[in-house]
């Protein structure tokens, strides 16, 4: 007999403590792996001419520089036009100072941003560009001259191996917001079907278990719309450096949520349950449909600080790497079954509410 | 009022410190607190629903 409740409970309860394994997982993973080195920060001219000597100081983060054995550093101003550093002043392993003696010439008419790469054996290339701006030439324009840009770095580079996220400008550490605030919109938006699945499933059968369990997935998934607007609001302030902006894709993402919110005023406002049900199962049909354009379409087709808009994708290209996928992916997959779990107990709960209410009447 | 400010900035400066990794910290704090809210209105439910029964069984 006791085996039997044991292989029930296990039998039931598995994905919630898979997911809840899951989430652990991404935990421990996304807060503990390192990033990749990078350079955090430059003390340079901001433009500096051609024929010039440029010494940049420049402050890096999770470097060697002290323990490598050589650090080798570059400007490029274009593929195939590259200039390598006289003499490092190594001063630890974060601060460094690169010395460079800018060739005589320039092929632009305007002002050109350099790109500085910089390379050791231990941290792998580093790159960050717009370091410094190489001012325009008019008189020492000739061949000879330009040529004493190298067309090539004269090194193999070999990248940093092992699990290391990816080293962002900008986003620095928060990069690890990926598998909390992303994989929250993304697990959101699946539990939101699910919701509609059950409202379409009540509206044919007139099932009022499907009435419920549409309640309930709706209004998990609108703690956690809540929630990725404010985790993203945290990350925004630490990025762009405010709070919320006027952004197409964050304005559309919180009138979604505030057609959202409208579902749970129309819930509590009717008392008559199949009136209910019908309401509210109609007006989540009409808050999905709503949505998919708010949050997937019109901020596409407008320029958007948010990554995945104005023609650049959120998932695939370079953000996402593969040891970002290692931990983006489970928590997604940890998000849903979190939220298919506290989505239960919700139906639960009005199931026994709906059970009272009835049996009192009789 | 001054205190206010500068203890909000002391925050954001130590939210900023690390390469602004207790940023994500933050993150991962809200999502667990809006989580626990979410789980503390579930609970105020079911108390509710204990307590009608207590009652039904009392007057019954």
């Amino acid at each position: 007999m006791e085996m039997i409740k044991k292989d029930k409970w296990m039998y039931r309860s598995y994905w919630k403590i898979l997911g809840v394994l899951l989430f652990i997982y991404v935990l421990i993973g996304g807060l503990g792996t390192p990033l990749k080195p990078g350079i955090y920060q430059l003390d340079a001219p901001t433009s500096a001419k051609p024929g010039e000597y440029v010494s940049i100081k420049v402050t890096g983060y999770n470097s060697t520089y002290a323990k490598a054995e050589k650090v080798e550093a570059w400007l490029k101003l274009d593929d195939g036009h590259y200039t390598s550093s006289l003499r490092n002043q190594v001063i630890d392993n974060e601060r460094i100072i690169v010395n460079f003696l800018l060739p005589p010439a320039s092929n632009k008419e305007d002002y050109v941003p350099l790109t500085l790469i910089m390379y050791n054996e231990i941290d792998g290339p580093t790159v960050l560009p717009d370091a410094i701006s190489l001012s325009p030439v008019t008189a020492q324009s000739d061949t000879a001259a330009f040529t004493q840009w190298q067309d090539q770095i004269n090194s193999t580079l070999t990248p940093k191996s092992g699990i290391l996220f990816p080293y962002r400008n900008i986003l620095h550490e928060t990069i690890r917001n990926t598998f909390f605030h992303v994989a929250l919109w993304l697990a959101m938006v699946i539990i939101l079907i699910a919701g509609l699945y059950h409202a379409i499933a009540y509206l044919r059968t007139k099932n009022m278990r499907n009435d419920k369990l549409s309640a309930a997935y709706n209004t998990t998934a609108i703690v956690y719309g809540l929630l990725g607007l404010a985790t993203g609001s945290i990350w925004a302030r630490f990025t762009w450096g405010t709070w919320w902006t006027t952004d197409v894709k964050l304005n559309m993402a919180a009138i979604a949520m505030l057609i959202y919110l409208a579902y749970f005023i129309l819930r509590s406002s009717i008392n008559d349950f199949d009136k209910r049900a019908r309401f509210s199962a109609a007006y989540s049909i009409f808050g999905f449909v709503a949505l998919i354009p708010l949050i997937f379409v019109i901020p596409r087709m407008y320029d958007s600080l948010h990554p995945g808009n104005g023609g650049n994708p959120a998932l695939g290209g370079e953000d996402l790497d593969n040891t970002l996928r290692m931990f983006f992916y489970p928590s997604i997959i940890a998000m849903i079954l979190i939220g298919v779990w506290i989505s239960s107990v919700f139906y639960r709960i009005k199931k026994v509410e709906e059970y009272i209410l009835t049996s009192g009447d009789q | 009022m001054t205190t206010l400010f500068s203890n909000i900035s002391l925050i954001t400066s130590l939210l900023q410190s690390n390469g602004k990794y207790y940023s994500v910290i933050a993150v991962v704090v809200i999502l667990f607190l809006g989580i626990i809210l979410y789980l503390w209105r579930l609970d105020n439910k079911l108390n509710k629903i204990e307590i009608q029964i207590r009652d039904e069984h009392k007057t019954s």
